[in-house]
């Protein structure tokens, strides 16, 4: 009997000191598991959620330079893919002038929409004042898919009509735009990013409580590496009294949960009213369709008469 | 018989407040080291600064 006794308390024991600590240490994850949900199944079933690229686009976007630069690079590849597909329709063209390319100058249009609105936005200081950090960054990831989904359905239409040779031609036209149409955009791109650069580590030097203003005026003009300034943080970090560095601790943790209320924000707007947000971008973009069609067809009618005029009047002076 | 009770009962208390002990919160540390803080800012720096060699945005090809 005693043994039995002593068998149950040794099992007891055993699995006290197995099971405690990981109850104790798991508690979120066991709350994670209460829900039913397996986290990478719901990272599935939800596929409208920011993912880790879109994460690590919009950090930058709660400064106004930050947001500046994603935008400008979002202009600019959008703008390469206008450009690339207009080339790609005239090789499509130029080795088969009967072939059907009305979906895919649809697609370069719907792009040209998109790009304007995203320039809307860049080229007026006032409209980006406007909004608020985290309205941009939604509006920004909203236009960005929207662009990978046409830059993809034109690449699933237009790929069966290319041949290979067309493709190299491209290619190499891409590399050219690169050096050419696309370099002012490229300048400014890089100024915002020496803005934002400068304006982070002010920021950052003001919370460890230093101030260098030759640093940042170097970080500003582009000229100072990222190894340096790290060096520079390490080396006046040691000067700095205890009670210094425990301030500096405490700022770093207040910007760094300030951060991550940012990023959390723009997740809940980016999911919040999605699919309300999606008909409106659609109902707008066969709006400005319509209109560009209409306009179209208004240029079209004008043509003719003036050509008609035109024949009219070279038919009375052969009278 | 009596001493090998007494020893179980010690040794189940023993594992309790090491169980517990295991997974309470680290205790702050009053002051941060150079290295500490530096560390610190210097991860905040990684993760937010852009770098020259930024890829940019990339919503795919056309061909």
């Amino acid at each position: 009997m005693n043994k039995k006794i002593l068998g149950v308390f040794l099992i007891l024991l055993a699995a006290a000191i197995l099971v405690l600590p990981r109850v104790r240490a798991d508690g979120n994850s066991s709350e994670t598991n209460e829900t039913g949900h397996d986290l990478n199944e719901t990272e599935h079933e939800n596929e409208t959620e920011l993912n880790e690229t879109e994460e690590e686009e919009i950090r930058p976007m709660r400064f106004p330079h930050g947001a500046q630069v994603r935008l400008l690079e979002l202009e600019k590849s959008i703008t390469r893919n206008i450009l690339v597909g207009n080339q790609t329709i005239a090789a499509i063209k130029a080795g088969n002038s009967s072939a059907n390319t009305t979906n895919l100058v649809s697609i370069i249009d719907k792009l040209i929409v998109l790009r304007n609105e995203v320039r809307t936005i860049t080229v007026n200081e006032t409209a980006m004042l406007n909004k608020t950090s985290e309205e941009l960054a939604q509006q920004f990831v909203d236009i960005k898919r929207e662009a990978i989904n046409l830059s993809k359905e034109f690449r699933d239409a237009a790929r069966p009509l290319l041949k290979e040779t067309d493709r190299q031609i491209i290619r190499e036209y891409m590399k050219e735009i690169d050096r050419t149409e696309l370099k002012n955009i490229d300048d400014e791109i890089r100024d915002a990013r020496h803005r934002y650069n400068a304006d982070l580590l002010n920021a950052t030097f003001s919370h460890l409580g230093l101030n260098n203003s030759a640093l940042l005026e170097r970080v500003r003009n582009g000229d100072a590496k990222v190894g340096e300034i790290k060096n520079y943080v390490r080396d006046a970090l040691r000067n700095e009294t205890p009670k210094q560095r425990q301030q500096a601790m405490l700022k770093l943790r207040e910007a760094e949960a300030k951060r991550n209320v940012y990023q959390e924000a723009v997740r809940a707007r980016v999911l919040a009213n999605q699919s309300e947000r999606l008909n409106q971008r659609e109902q707008h973009m066969n709006q400005v369709m319509q209109n560009l069609s209409q306009r179209h067809e208004q240029l079209s009618e004008r043509i003719d008469e003036i050509s008609a005029q035109i024949e009219e009047h070279r038919n009375r002076r052969q009278d | 018989m009596k001493y090998t009770y007494l020893i179980l009962i010690g040794l189940f208390a023993l594992a309790l407040v090491a169980g517990c002990a295991k997974v309470s919160a680290p205790a702050e540390n009053k002051t941060s080291s150079a290295n500490e803080v530096s560390g610190n800012a210097e991860s905040q720096i990684d993760s937010d600064i852009i770098l020259e060699n930024s890829t940019g945005v990339e919503i795919g090809e056309m061909i």
